[in-house]
C-alpha cells in the first residue's frame, strides 16, 4: 500500500468483499482536478460500492485510496472529507428537519467571509435561494437533489463523487445539473466522478469514462466506450446492438477484457 | 466568528426576548402579589423549566434521550450545598468530608463555581466514552450513569449524609438570583443551539452517515453538547440547592427524570421555546390537580380523594401531545423562527 505522491484522487487495486461475496475486485482508477470521469456500469456492478470505499464509508479489503498523495485507505469519512472529498447520495440524505441555508451551512468549514453569505451565494449558483428558509425534507425531490450538490460544494472540496445525481430528474432539471456540475469542474477546478445512468448525460458531460461489470474494470477511455466497446455495449444495450456492431464498420479491437458483463439495463 | 450565522443568532435573541419577559414577569408577580407557599411553587418551577432547557441543549440538538443529566443535578447540589454549610453543621452529619470542603463556608458564587467544576469534571469523563457510542446504546449508558451517582449519593454516609440528605443548607438565593440563573441557562442553550457547534450537532441528529461524510467531527460534536448541556444543569441544580435548605437523594431519581423528560416531550424536544412551554404546561396541571388528590368540597358538593391523578394525568397529556403532534407542541420550532404558517395545526411536525 504505497501512497501515491502523484496528484488526483488515486484509486489502485481497491477490492472489497463482503461475507465472501466480491462487490470490488481490483479497480484502479484516477481523476484528476477539473477532470469530470463518469462511472458506469449495470446495476449492482459496484459503482456505489467504490463511492463508499472512496468516501471512507466502507474499508476496502485490499487495495489504496489516496488524495493528491494522502493516503486516505480506511480512514473514517470525517478524515476522508478533510483530505477534500465531498460526495452526494444515491439516496438523498439531507438533514431533513433543517432548513435549506441550514444544510449547507452545517458543513461550511473556516469561511472566508461571513458564513451566512457564503451560503447565500452557493444557494444562488444552485438556483435554490428563494427556498433558503423552506425545510429540506419539504421540497420536491429534484430541488432536494440540488441542495444536496450545494451542501457537497460548501465543504470546498477538491473532489466531488456524484451518485447518481440525475435520477429522477425531468430533462430541463437534468440540463440545469449538467450545467452546475461543469461549473464544478470548471470554476471551482474539482474533479468529479459521477455516477448515471444517463448515457446521454454521461458522454456530454464526462471527459473519460470508467466502466465497471461485475465489481471489475470492464473498460476505461473516452466517452465514445459506450458505442464502441463491445463489451461496453453488451452491458448497456444487449446482444442485439453488439450484433449491429459487428455489422458495422466500427474497429473492435479493444476486446480481451474480463467481460461477462451480459446484465442488459432497462 | 466567521462560522456563525447572523441570521440563526437573531432568531435566537427574538426568542430569548420572548422567553426572558415569561421569566421576568413570573419574577415580579413573585415579589408583588405572592405569599409565602405560591412563590416557592413559581420559584422551583423557574429553576425546574431552567433545568428542561439544559436538558433540551443535549436531548434536542442530539436527538438522543438522556436519562443522565438528573445525576448532575444532584451532583451540583450536593457540591453548592456542602460548599455553603457551616462547618460545625457539617462536622455533625457529614464527618468523613476532607478537610478543605469540612472548614469551607463558601458564598454563592464559590457555592455555585465549584458545583460547575465537579460537574464539568464529571459530564468530560463520561462525555467521552458516551460520545463514541453507537447512538442505539447511548440512552442506556445515561440511565446507567444517574442509578450510579444515586447509589453513590445513597450510600456514602460519612460525605453525603446518606438517605436522609443535607440538612441546613444555607438559604443563599433571593428570587432576582433565581431570575438570573434562569436568564443565563436560557441564552446559554440559544446561543449554543444558534452556534455553529449547535447546528453541526443537529445535522448528526438528522443524518449521521451523511454528516460524517461531509466533514462534521460526529463524536466531537455529540461530546461539546453533552458538556455545555452538563454545565447549564449544574448551574441550574446548584442555585435550587440554595434555594431549597434541605434535600435528599430520593429527589434526585427516577421521579424528577421522567417528570422534566415529560415536560420535554410535551413542549417539544427540538426547542428551547418547548422545553419551556412544556414545563410550564406541566407545571400548572400537577398544581390544579394537586388540590384533588386530597380530596376537596366545591359548594357543597364532595369531591372523593383521588390519589395518583398527577401523574395519571401527566401520563393522559403526554398521550395525547403525542397523538397529535408527535414532534411535541413547538417541534423543531423556536419562538423566534415561528411564521404564521407554522400555527396551522397538522404542520407541525417540524
Amino acid at each position: 500500500m504505497s501512497v501515491e505522491q502523484r496528484t488526483g484522487l488515486v484509486v489502485a487495486g481497491v477490492t472489497k468483499t463482503f461475507a465472501g461475496l466480491t462487490a470490488l475486485d481490483d479497480v484502479t482508477l484516477r481523476v484528476e482536478q477539473g477532470e469530470i470521469l463518469g462511472l458506469m456500469g449495470p446495476n449492482g456492478s459496484g459503482k456505489s460500492t467504490l463511492v463508499n470505499v472512496i468516501s471512507g464509508i466502507l474499508a476496502p479489503t485490499a487495495g489504496s485510496v489516496s488524495v493528491d498523495g494522502q493516503d486516505v485507505t480506511g480512514k473514517s469519512a470525517y478524515n476522508v472529507a478533510h483530505a477534500g472529498i465531498s460526495r452526494s447520495f444515491q439516496t438523498v440524505r439531507l438533514f431533513g428537519a433543517l432548513s435549506v441555508s441550514d444544510n449547507v451551512a452545517a458543513v461550511v468549514r473556516r469561511p472566508r467571509r461571513a458564513v451566512d453569505r457564503t451560503v447565500v451565494e452557493l444557494l444562488e449558483r444552485l438556483r435554490i435561494g428563494h427556498l433558503a428558509d423552506e425545510r429540506a425534507d419539504g421540497l420536491a425531490y429534484g430541488l432536494q437533489r440540488r441542495v444536496e450538490i450545494a451542501r457537497a460544494l460548501a465543504t470546498n472540496p477538491r473532489y466531488l463523487l456524484l451518485d447518481e445525481p440525475a435520477a429522477g430528474l425531468n430533462d430541463s432539471e437534468s440540463a440545469d445539473l449538467e450545467q452546475i456540475i461543469r461549473a464544478a469542474a470548471d470554476d471551482f477546478g474539482c474533479g468529479v466522478l459521477i455516477i448515471d445512468h444517463d448515457i446521454t448525460l454521461i458522454t456530454r458531460l464526462c471527459h473519460r469514462l470508467h466502466v465497471l461489470s461485475n465489481g471489475r474494470t470492464l473498460a476505461e477511455g473516452s466517452p465514445d466506450l459506450v458505442r464502441t466497446h463491445p463489451d461496453v455495449v453488451r452491458a448497456y444495450l444487449g446482444e442485439r446492438a453488439v450484433a449491429e456492431l459487428a455489422s458495422s464498420d466500427l474497429t473492435t479491437s479493444q476486446e480481451g477484457s474480463s467481460g461477462d458483463g451480459s446484465e442488459p439495463v432497462r | 466568528m466567521n462560522s456563525w450565522s447572523g441570521r440563526r443568532l437573531r432568531e435566537g435573541a427574538v426568542t430569548f426576548a420572548a422567553l426572558a419577559l415569561v421569566f421576568i414577569v413570573i419574577a415580579v408577580v413573585i415579589e408583588t402579589a405572592l405569599g409565602r407557599s405560591d412563590s416557592r411553587i413559581a420559584t422551583e418551577f423557574m429553576l425546574i423549566a431552567s433545568m428542561v432547557v439544559a436538558i433540551q441543549a443535549y436531548v434536542g440538538n442530539s436527538g438522543l434521550i438522556s436519562f443522565g443529566h438528573v445525576a448532575f443535578y444532584a451532583i451540583a447540589a450536593y457540591v453548592a450545598g456542602l460548599a455553603a454549610m457551616s462547618p460545625s453543621d457539617k462536622e455533625r452529619i457529614t464527618p468523613d468530608l476532607p478537610a478543605w470542603l469540612m472548614q469551607l463556608e463558601a458564598g454563592l458564587p464559590a457555592a455555585v463555581g465549584l458545583a460547575l467544576l465537579a460537574v464539568l469534571i464529571f459530564a468530560v469523563f463520561t462525555g467521552v466514552p458516551f460520545s463514541r457510542m453507537n447512538a442505539s446504546v447511548v440512552s442506556a449508558a445515561t440511565l446507567a450513569l444517574l442509578v450510579l451517582v444515586h447509589s453513590v449519593i445513597n450510600l456514602w454516609n460519612g460525605v453525603t449524609h446518606g438517605p436522609l440528605g443535607l440538612v441546613g443548607v444555607p438559604d443563599l438565593v433571593n428570587t432576582w438570583v433565581v431570575l438570573g440563573t434562569s436568564l443565563i441557562v436560557v441564552a446559554g442553550a440559544l446561543i449554543y443551539r444558534a452556534s455553529p457547534w449547535g447546528l453541526k450537532l443537529q445535522a448528526v441528529r438528522e443524518n449521521e452517515v451523511a454528516a460524517a461524510a461531509l466533514g462534521i467531527p460526529v463524536a466531537k460534536m455529540r461530546f461539546v453538547g453533552w458538556v455545555v448541556s452538563a454545565l447549564l444543569m449544574a448551574l441550574a441544580g446548584s442555585v435550587w440547592a440554595l434555594n431549597s435548605l434541605a434535600f435528599a437523594p430520593s429527589m434526585f431519581y427516577f421521579t424528577d427524570t421522567f417528570a422534566m423528560l415529560a415536560m420535554l416531550v410535551v413542549g417539544g424536544l427540538g426547542s428551547v421555546s418547548g422545553a419551556v412551554v412544556g414545563a410550564a404546561i406541566i407545571t400548572v396541571l400537577s398544581e390544579l390537580l394537586r388540590g384533588l388528590e386530597g380530596g376537596l368540597d366545591v359548594g357543597g358538593v364532595s369531591v372523593p380523594e383521588l390519589p395518583g391523578i398527577v401523574q395519571l394525568a401527566t401520563a393522559g397529556l403526554i398521550l395525547i401531545v403525542l397523538i397529535a403532534r408527535p414532534r411535541g407542541l413547538f417541534g423543531n420550532q423556536e419562538i423566534g423562527g415561528l411564521r404564521p404558517r407554522h400555527f396551522a395545526l397538522g404542520r407541525g411536525r417540524s
